[in-house]
């Protein structure tokens, strides 16, 4: 026989295996889970050529049988999986209509979906902040969570912003979120907020660039909340757990504006335990950048402390997650601070301990989101680099220059948060507890 | 809305990335932003006058809100390239947060005459129109925006219904049609809704403010406010004894709630400010159901 005749056989002989030209089709990204709710989950992945994306699925690996697919080829493939039932583990596989498929119906590609919102059960929370460097640094941290995550599952996860870096384009998410966080993205589903460095080839009046096109975010209250109209700001529901996220990078950020309104109306429509609000610009730092320089990051910080803290506040929020600085940074219980930092009163901070049960104790709450019965605020924008500053800011019980990320576990009226270490150490803890 | 950086050529690319890697470890203890400033500014060195590298640093600058060197890098990128529409685009910003509403106005006209599509270009023109005290000039740009955006945010159906009403302060009805227009489009969206909710009862349209309200109480969790709300709007239109139904109803669902979220200094107050309603102790007023 030929070398040419070799050659035909050998390449009918791979097409036989393999099901046909559709098979030269190659997963470049995902799959990763988007809007999820306690009936429902978005499972999104691209490849390199243009299919009717498929998803096979069931409850066991073995019983992924239940077929969805999108209308129409395309290359970044968006499949919603509908009438599922709440806090049940589901496997799936992905494919194109020719029954090739890309990944296996397995463990490692199964999520859980949420439970029916309010339901009180034990809820963990893993948060990164500007993470998206792309480098050993932001392995570490992300290998740091795995050996805890490997223990006990997060839930869901928080991105603070800066998601990727220089400058948010596709190139750089790929390289720097979903090469880095590939294996998480496919069980757990990330909520993400706008960071400057992603805004700089995002646009969000326009809801347009890479941010928007890789995100699926609910604009009308998908999740639990309020219908906000914009994926830039929107809030969510898992268990006993409000969440809230805003844009404060690319948004009005005025106390008449629209996102204002809707977060006033968005809290006082809540029932949940908790309230975890989260934005990129942080209101009380000095690290690598500062609160109270009104010029910096064009003033952005200075008009979320001053425009939305109180809004926060008035609607009983417990935790506010923020980065942009690349440090540590943990306040007090706090509240009425939106000043400059030299006029930090003691009567704002209302209890000056560590919050830590094996010292000064928790910091306590009344149950009920109740307005300005104190907050936590964090900055953790340390997940992917660290910068250094002063880290002097008076409202902190602690500021560190130190790598890490943040887990939050919630169960019942108590919610204990920690930071840890881009080697796993335990760098702060502390506790809310609410009666 | 955020101009998208210009892309910097191969060449130019490729030598700042070359100049990154030597100098990326030093620099990156400052952050990213500020080591790609020192590469463009290094870079600025040995091209001096790259227009594209001067608006490469101009945006970083601006995007930091060190508006002065923005500027300045700005204006160096369009006296070497007149034509270099990004620039001008992004001096304009930079004008309209230096409050030089004249000024950005200039630049966005150029900006526009050679680029009548450029949806962020006309979106500034009908910000800074509004900023400008000019708000009858600003409705057509919202208007060509809106219908020329594939996902409008609700953000620019509030700008356009507020520079309607600066605009012709009789223009309630046109006002109002806009914002339902708005929620045609983007769904029952909050922020609309609620500022619909205000003309309308401004306009005297109280039976289409309290179907509005009954649609969105509909989808809340916690209606107590939502119903004095509903129980303000009939007080205020002089229908006092509907009024104390709905204030009863709000008493009713606070009531509803669970002991947790039922005793709390906000829902204590609620009650008290129901109370003193029922008792006719307080002047008509509108209210929010916001706490």
């Amino acid at each position: 026989m030929s070398r040419g005749h070799h050659f035909i056989l050998g390449l009918l002989l791979w097409l036989g295996a393999t099901g046909g030209w559709a098979h030269a089709q190659k997963l470049e990204r995902g799959p990763y889970l988007q809007l999820p709710t306690d009936s429902s989950m978005v499972i999104r992945w691209r490849t390199d050529k243009p299919s009717k994306g498929l998803v096979r699925w069931g409850l066991s690996p073995e019983s992924a049988t239940n077929r969805v697919q999108h209308a129409g080829s395309l290359s970044e493939h968006v499949v919603q999986l509908t009438r599922l039932k709440p806090n049940t583990r589901y496997f799936y596989a992905i494919g194109t209509e020719t029954n090739h498929w890309l990944t296996p119906a397995a463990p490692e590609f199964s999520f859980i979906t949420p439970p029916r919102p309010g339901t009180v059960q034990p809820v963990r929370i893993w948060a990164v902040g500007d993470p998206g460097t792309a480098s050993t640094n932001q392995s570490n941290v992300r290998n740091a969570f795995y050996q805890i995550h490997r223990q006990r599952p997060a839930d869901l996860w928080l991105m603070l912003g800066d998601n990727a870096y220089s400058s948010g384009t596709d190139a750089q998410f790929q390289r720097a979120v979903f090469d880095v966080y590939g294996a998480i993205l496919r069980q757990i589903p990330v909520w993400p907020t706008l960071g400057n460095h992603d805004a700089m080839h995002a646009d969000s009046p326009t809801v347009s660039g890479p941010y928007y096109d890789i995100f699926t975010l609910p604009t009308l209250g998908q999740s639990g909340g309020l219908s906000s109209g914009t994926e830039a700001y929107y809030s969510f529901d898992f268990a006993n757990v409000h969440f809230v996220c805003l844009d404060s990078e690319d948004t009005d950020r005025s106390r008449d504006g629209a996102m204002a309104a809707w977060l006033r109306a968005d809290l006082a429509n809540t029932t949940r335990d908790w309230v975890i609000a989260y934005f990129h610009h942080p209101p009380y730092t000095k690290g690598s950048h500062d609160s109270d320089r009104h010029s910096d990051s064009g003033g952005r910080m200075t008009e979320m402390r001053e425009n939305f803290l109180p809004i926060l506040e008035s609607g009983g929020v417990d935790l506010v997650l923020t980065g942009h600085s690349h440090s540590y940074e943990r306040s007090y219980l706090l509240n009425g601070h939106y000043g400059l930092s030299t006029n930090l009163q003691p009567s704002m901070i209302l209890n000056a301990g560590s919050g830590r049960l094996d010292h000064e104790g928790s910091y306590g709450k009344n149950a009920g989101n109740a307005p300005h019965q104190g907050a936590v605020y964090i900055c953790a924008g340390s997940s992917g680099q660290i910068s250094g500053g002063k880290l002097n800011h008076p409202a902190n019980w602690v500021s560190l220059n130190k790598l890490g990320s943040l887990l939050i576990d919630v169960d019942g009226l108590r919610a204990d948060i920690r930071f840890i270490g881009d080697k796993g150490q335990l760098r702060d803890y502390f506790t809310i507890e609410k009666k | 809305m955020r101009p998208k950086p210009p892309s910097l050529n191969i060449a130019t690319a490729l030598a700042a990335l070359g100049l990154l890697f030597r100098t990326a470890v030093p620099l990156l203890a400052h952050g990213p932003d500020h080591a790609f400033i020192l590469v463009l500014t290094e870079e600025l060195t040995r091209q001096p006058g790259n227009a594209e590298l001067l608006l490469q640093r101009g945006e970083r600058y601006r995007s930091h809100g060190d508006l002065v060197s923005a500027r300045t890098d700005l204006e160096a990128a369009l006296a070497s390239n007149p034509s270099l529409q990004p620039a001008r685009l992004r001096l304009a910003l930079v004008a309209r947060d230096q409050d030089k509403f004249d000024e950005a106005l200039t630049l966005l006209d150029t900006t526009l005459a050679a680029e009548s599509t450029n949806l962020l270009a006309r979106a500034t023109r009908a910000d800074v129109r509004l900023r400008a005290g000019r708000p009858a000039e600003a409705i057509p740009d919202f208007d060509r925006v809106l219908a020329d955006s594939s996902h409008p945010r609700p953000e620019l159906y509030i700008a356009r219904a507020r520079a309607v009403l600066s605009a012709d302060t009789n223009a309630l009805p046109r006002a109002l049609d806009g914002l339902n227009e708005g929620i045609a489009r983007l769904g029952p969206v909050l922020s609309l809704q609620m500022l619909a909710l205000d003309l309308e009862e401004r306009s005297g349209k109280i039976d289409s403010a309290l179907r509005r309200v009954d649609t969105l109480m509909a989808g809340m969790e916690r209606k107590e406010r939502w119903l004095m709300r509903r129980g303000d709007i009939l007080r205020n239109a002089d229908r006092g004894k509907e009024a104390k139904v709905e204030y009863r109803r709000a008493l009713k669902a606070l009531d509803a709630l669970p002991e947790r979220l039922r005793r709390t200094i906000a829902s204590e107050e609620l009650r008290k400010e129901l109370g003193a309603r029922l008792a006719g102790n307080t002047p008509n007023a509108g209210t929010s159901p916001n706490r």
